[in-house]
């Protein structure tokens, strides 16, 4: 493997020798200390192989046999780069190029956090540059494992960190810390009370005493789960003491809410006309532009795009960012009133979620649409069913 | 397989199995075809009889002949 490699960087060629004293030639050769190897019998003919600096000296040996030598193929280094010996810049810029490759690739260009909820990719960043790890820090100063250890020592909320170095790119893998479930409190003594006034159509006490009955009418404010009551014993006397919880449970009711929606009956819209494209090469920092495109003035929206270069599943620091602009301009639209309408029920029924949440749910709604100058109110007179219970703390003395 | 060893002469002759044979003290080639090689090696004269031989290393000292060897003749 060795004299193949050496062979290539010194450069060699492919001899033929022809003639009466092909082994004459060899011999006399081999007695002045040429080396010959890839001995070949083409025809009547030798083929081998031999250093390009001892043909000078194959030539002397030449003239005492009756053979004729010549050249087959040149191989190798010196001979690859003779076309281009006087081109100097070649020369330079790969002398330049190397080392900068070097220097570039020994230092980490790209840190990526990832996996951590509790800890902010900045906030790992800054703690990480202080244990030597940071953007631009030579990969032979810091040492992953101790700067994983450092990091796992300081950020409480992990429980583990691991720092990986692929090519030019640093990353920071979090596990987070599962932490521990809170206990339910029972200390606080609460109940429930209506948030609103209606008839009571489902009640679950998880913990209290309730105090209302499906069909009952209750009033806003009204305890519906109470945190705090007495017991009776089975001839309906009153035992002693009092009995506190942390009231918990879903109380729905059947109640009248009355929604007001109103919008504009003229809308601006915007048409995108022209689009012109900026070109930049992000090589390492440096944001090298591509193009010169001139931007009129006017109104843009700017969108950028990256492409990034991978290379075996590494992400490298060289990108395309293409700045896309796109000339807009203002275009007032007036919608129809069916148009209008149409969107106001939309927007109703996104009102009619926030407000009644998840446990809601409308059972029958009166629309009613009004057109005052340029702009249209939906006034919506709902019945619906949702949940009307509110925790409230009982403080005791 | 070491066949032949002569510290006097100074010729040592291996032989691995009948794929390859070495000649170390060998002066040159007295012949070399795809069926014969002749190699001198002090007052000795190896000729090496088989099919498709080569002569892979040859030094002032030394000579790798490879191919099916079938015969190896030892004269003067």
């Amino acid at each position: 493997m060795f004299s193949f490699v050496s062979r290539k960087i010194t450069g060699y060629i492919v001899v033929k020798i022809t003639g009466e004293e092909k082994e004459r030639l060899i011999n006399l050769a081999m007695k002045k200390g040429i080396r010959f190897w890839d001995y070949k019998k083409i025809n009547d003919d030798y083929q081998v192989s031999m250093r390009i600096y001892e043909y000078k000296r194959l030539r002397e040996v030449r003239r005492r046999c009756e053979v004729k030598v010549s050249i087959v193929k040149k191989c190798g280094f010196p001979v690859w780069t003779y076309p281009y010996k006087n081109r100097w810049g070649i020369v330079a810029g790969l002398a330049v190029m190397i080392p900068l490759l070097i220097y570039m690739t020994g230092q980490i260009w790209v840190l990526k956090v990832s996996g951590s909820e509790f800890y902010t990719e900045p906030q790992v960043l800054a703690l990480a540059e202080e244990f030597g790890l940071y953007v631009g820090a030579r990969k032979n100063d810091f040492s992953g494992s101790l700067v994983s250890t450092q990091l796992m020592e300081s950020l409480e909320k992990t429980t583990w960190v691991t720092v990986n170095n692929k090519g030019v790119v640093g990353e920071i893998l979090i596990v987070d810390a599962i932490q521990k479930p809170e206990e339910e409190t029972s200390e606080d003594i609460q109940s429930i009370v209506a948030t609103r006034s209606g008839v009571i159509t489902y009640v679950e006490a998880k913990d209290g005493m309730a105090r209302v009955e499906v069909g009952d009418i209750v009033r806003e404010g009204e305890v519906l789960i109470s945190g705090i009551w007495q017991t009776y014993d089975t001839w309906g006397e009153t035992l002693p003491g009092v009995y506190t919880a942390s009231s918990r449970g879903v109380v729905l009711a059947e109640t009248t809410r009355i929604f007001t929606i109103s919008m504009s009956l003229e809308e601006t819209e915007y048409i995108e006309e022209e689009t012109y494209v900026r070109k930049y090469l992000n090589f390492f920092s440096l944001k090298i532009p591509l193009n010169f495109v001139q931007i009129n003035a006017g109104q843009y929206e700017k969108e950028v795009k990256e492409d990034d270069l991978w290379l075996m599943g590494v992400k490298m620091p060289i990108s395309i960012e293409d700045e896309i602009y796109t000339k807009v301009s203002e275009n007032t639209k007036v919608l129809t009133q069916e148009e209008a309408e149409a969107e106001l029920l939309i927007k109703l029924k996104e009102e009619q979620v926030l407000t009644i949440g998840v446990f809601g749910e409308i059972l029958s709604e009166d629309n009613q649409f009004q057109v005052y100058e340029n702009n249209i109110t939906l006034t919506s007179n709902c019945q619906c069913v949702e949940n009307i219970g509110a925790e409230i703390k009982i403080l005791l003395e | 397989m070491e066949i032949f060893r002569d510290s006097k002469i100074g010729v040592s002759t291996e032989v691995i199995g009948n794929r390859n044979v070495t000649v170390d003290g060998c002066d040159g080639i007295l012949e070399y075809n795809d069926d014969v090689i002749s190699v001198k090696a002090g007052r000795l004269k190896i000729k090496i009889q088989g099919v498709n031989l080569k002569l892979t290393i040859l030094t002032d000292t030394e000579a790798v002949i490879c191919g099916l060897i079938k015969n190896i003749d030892f004269g003067f």
